[in-house]
């Protein structure tokens, strides 16, 4: 039988050994180890099920938001698609968030389910916002700055919605022609959707009845404006149901069937987004119009259970913000972030859109949709 | 077992796992040629669509998926919607308005514009040339209505209640007459006098009517020398022409009214039936169609498919063809539609006191073979058309000035004797319940002499008839004609003043090719019935 060598180099030597065999070990526990029970083991992710407007399903279907919602918050949101006075209505059971695109849907929401909110396990909070804007043809906007119903400074066109408003009601409407628009018959006009059945429709008819008022609409002082507001409504036929479809048959009718609409901020920075070898095509043709005031388009959520606060805390990672704002067109609801136009080339986008109005209460604007719908 | 028999038997089984394998590879391929039922998308479209149909098909075949499309006219395709219930995965529809119209109950969703096309008025160049056409862009509906009041023009359109087509020129006449001026029509404006005078006067030289676009364009093919223009798309103008120039007819030229045009615009759209397979078919479909070489296949098609704005920068000008009056640099301002209200009330007035009169004489196959669910659904379809209030459902309702007889046949003409009660002029509802249930007590037996039974019609109808009224024939069988008076049948019809169009309506055991040559010879079509007699005599209804 051979006996070991003891001598003192092989014992340094065995020493090393075991010192380099512990590193490589301590290495493989700190490094590796993790990364595996990371990939085998994931993080345990909360299945979120939320009830939302069409309009976010691009931003929620986002593959960039759903690896940051499920590494860094452990969320799995998946999601069907509701229009915003219809998750009013939803049964809270079995959702654990709304995500309408207005907030009287909230106030009705709330309205009819107090309780959850008086016992704190349902809350609210505006997420993001889009302004509603008028998008017009070139040649429209050029004819509304000739006759003074827009101005540019810098690019940026804006109405005075006062102005504007009063033009739309009135009894006389100029023509397209006299505008100086001679393809066109017709007189001077908006197109939005239909406000009984569509949130951006709904969004302008509100901020008209706020200008018609002179203040927020009330379920008392508009009444006395329901008449000019539903003649304005009557003489516009039929209108399209959703804001995506009328923001789509504009751009592929063009100027003739569709001179000018009223319609999210989002949608133009989204098509533009989505077309780049067209961006510059669409953004010389189609030209973004603030009306000053205006109002906003908010997207608030509403957490139903501790997975949708989940959620709903989440939300407020600035890095959702910068992702919906540059691939979606949606401003952020946060106080804190600026939205950065520059990323953009679409010549004319606001840097900030401050001159808002708050909505009137639901009441009154379901007194009104009533009023348009019945009589 | 030595060495030599183990090779042997080695081989053996080597030959049969070969065999057996071959087998089961043969068997999984043809499940993979029989496509399952998950993998099969049934569209209902417009038949406007039906020339594109083989860019879906091969797209199908590359993806192993089956696609059955199925043609239907628009606004029927909208009433089926409306009673919420249909077999389809999809919708086609040419104008995003039946959508809207139709689907009350919300039962369709994903719904994209796959291309656009503007209804125009096409007529031969030669007299577009003699009227000063060629040379003005700015045609109004005043200047149609003259041109073909002066019997200028003899023109076809499909039926307004039934049509995309015909009802978009009919909405367009309707806003042009009303003096609309960019702004939409109203209630108010269909009641008006003025307004009543002008769109009767331009239905009333209708020529040629029909329940659907496609369908109207072949027939304008076939008989091209009884016809002058057509209401229809510029694509179908344009496939037209296509023909035309190659076999050395002289082609259309467009018209786009100044004060009264609309565009389709043709959405795509899914039937919510909670099958999630089905929804991922539909929308790898509509995403493909949408993609830029469809849709430049698309545009070589002869459809708009432009993103932004209706003109064509890079349209082909052998398709969109300036000489055929096709101009894509013009800004196209379509009417405005009224909200629903004010378009079932205008459709109702088309089909109740607009539109040209019609006089049908339905001859319905009585004999013994009809006995049974043949008997059963041609009384209900009967029923359908007659009763007032179902047609109602249909938009089918007659006209004052509308005629209908019934003629009933076995081996001879049952009621020959007393065809005269089985004649209703105008559209009196108890008269016309009086009609059905005659049709209704009335049992089956005998044999089958369809031709014979149809030149008794024919002679029968020529004598009430009157000179505002579109005639046609209908005529229903499930059998084969055992009588011999085909000849003498096409005599009485060469004999024939004007253009009597006979429909034929197959059931049961019918011979299709026996009633071929009628619909050739009088330019007019065969529906099948087998599947439901009720609505292919609801169709049928609809071309007059």
């Amino acid at each position: 039988m051979d006996f070991e060598d003891r001598s003192p180099t092989s014992r340094r030597l065995t020493v090393i050994r075991s010192l380099i065999v512990l590193g490589l070990i301590a290495i493989a526990v700190i490094v590796i180890v993790p990364t595996v029970i990371e990939n085998v083991i994931p993080v345990e992710v909360v299945d979120v099920e939320c009830v939302i407007g069409s309009e976010k399903s691009g931003f929620l279907g986002n593959e960039q938001v759903q690896e940051i919602l499920a590494k860094d918050y452990g969320l799995n949101v998946s999601f069907r698609r509701m229009g915003s006075i219809e998750q009013a209505y939803v049964e809270p059971a079995g959702v654990d968030c709304l995500w309408p695109s207005n907030t009287s849907a909230v106030e009705i929401f709330q309205e009819l389910n107090s309780d959850l909110f008086a016992n704190g396990s349902a809350k609210s909070e505006i997420i993001f916002n889009s302004p509603i804007v008028v998008y017009a043809w070139k040649p429209i906007t050029d004819a509304m700055i000739d006759n003074d119903l827009v101005t540019s400074t810098n690019a940026r066109l804006e109405t005075n919605t006062e102005t504007l408003v009063n033009l739309l009601i009135s009894e006389d409407k100029p023509t397209w022609t006299e505008f100086g628009v001679d393809d066109l018959f017709g007189s001077v006009n908006i197109i939005t959707t239909d406000p009984t059945r569509s949130n951006s429709g709904n969004m302008f008819y509100a901020l008209m009845a706020n200008i018609l008022v002179g203040d927020v609409a009330t379920v008392s002082n508009i009444e006395a404006q329901l008449p000019a507001i539903k003649e304005f409504y009557d003489g516009q036929g039929r209108l399209e149901e959703s804001s995506g479809i009328l923001f789509e048959q504009f751009t592929s009718l063009g100027m003739g069937a569709y001179p000018a609409i009223a319609n999210y901020e989002s949608l133009l920075i989204e098509l533009a987004i989505n077309n780049p070898e067209e961006a510059q095509a669409i953004t010389d043709q189609i030209q973004v119009i603030y009306p000053v005031p205006t109002v906003w388009s908010s997207h608030p959520i509403i957490a139903l259970t501790s997975d949708g606060n989940q959620l709903l805390e989440a939300l407020q990672d600035e890095r959702f913000h910068k992702i919906a704002w540059e691939q979606h067109g949606f401003r952020s609801g946060l106080s804190s972030i600026q939205n950065d136009v520059s990323v953009f080339n679409i010549p004319g986008l606001a840097d900030n859109v401050t001159q808002v109005i708050p909505l009137p209460r639901s009441e009154a604007l379901l007194h009104m949709l009533e009023f348009l719908e019945n009589n | 077992m030595d060495e030599k028999e183990g090779h042997q038997m080695k081989h053996k089984l080597i030959f049969g796992c070969i065999v057996t394998l071959f087998t089961l590879l043969l068997a999984a391929c043809d499940n993979v040629g029989g496509i399952s039922e998950e993998r099969t998308l049934r569209i209902v479209s417009g038949s406007e669509n039906s020339t594109l149909e083989p860019l879906i098909q091969e797209w199908a075949k590359e993806n192993n998926y089956a696609v059955e499309m199925s043609y239907m006219g628009t606004v029927d395709i909208a009433r089926m919607l409306q009673s919420g219930s249909t077999p389809f995965d999809a919708v086609w529809p040419a104008n995003r308005l039946w959508l809207d119209y139709g689907d009350t109950r919300n039962i369709t969703k994903h719904d994209q514009s796959i291309l656009r096309s503007p209804v125009v008025f096409g007529v031969k160049r030669s007299i577009a040339e003699r009227l000063g056409w060629t040379d003005d862009d700015d045609i109004f509906m005043d200047d149609i209505v003259e041109a073909t009041e002066s019997g200028e023009i003899r023109f076809m359109m499909t039926s307004a209640t039934q049509s995309n087509s015909g009802a978009s020129f009919y909405f367009a006449a309707l806003t042009a007459f009303a003096e609309k001026g960019g702004e939409v029509i109203t209630a108010e404006d269909l009641e008006s006098e003025q307004v009543e005078n002008d769109i009767k006067r331009i239905l009333g030289t209708v020529d040629r009517s029909s329940g659907s676009s496609g369908w109207l364009k072949d027939l304008f093919l076939e008989q091209y020398d009884r016809f002058d223009a057509m209401v229809n798309y510029e694509a179908l103008i344009i496939e037209a022409n296509q023909e035309l120039i190659q076999r050395g007819d002289e082609p259309l030229y467009a018209i786009y009214p100044v004060d009264g045009l609309a565009i389709a615009d043709s959405p795509l759209a899914y039937v919510e039936r909670n099958l999630e397979d089905k929804e991922d078919i539909f929308l790898a479909l509509q995403e493909y169609l949408l993609t830029e070489p469809i849709q430049r296949e698309l545009l070589k098609a002869g459809r708009r498919t432009s993103s932004l704005g209706i003109q064509l920068t890079d349209a082909d000008r052998t398709v969109f063809n300036p000489d055929w009056g096709i101009d894509v640099d013009r800004v196209l301002q379509p009417i405005r539609f009224p909200n629903a209200e004010v378009i079932q009330q205008a459709l109702e007035l088309y089909q109740t006191a607009f539109r040209r009169p019609s006089c049908t004489a339905y001859v319905l196959d009585y004999s013994g073979s009809m006995s049974g669910r043949g008997e059963t659904e041609l009384k209900a379809a009967m029923r359908t058309l007659l009763d007032q209030n179902l047609a109602a459902n249909f938009l089918l309702q007659g006209h004052p000035q509308d005629v209908s007889v019934v003629v009933l046949f076995n081996d001879t003409v049952i009621n020959r004797n007393s065809l005269t009660g089985f004649t209703v002029s105008g559209n009196n509802v108890d008269e016309l319940r009086q009609l059905y249930l005659q049709v209704e007590q009335q049992g089956t037996r005998g044999g089958t002499n369809i031709f014979g039974a149809t030149r008794v019609a024919l002679d029968y109808l020529q004598t009430v008839r009157t000179e505002e009224c579109l005639p046609s024939v209908i005529v229903m069988t499930d059998g084969r004609d055992g009588g011999s008076e085909y000849g003498s049948l096409q005599t009485t019809y060469n004999q024939t003043e004007g253009d009597i169009p006979i429909f034929g309506i197959t059931f049961g055991d019918a011979d299709r090719s026996q009633l071929e040559p009628l619909t050739r010879l009088t330019g007019s079509r065969i529906f099948d019935g087998t599947e439901d007699l009720i609505a292919a005599f609801r169709s049928a209804k609809g071309y007059n």
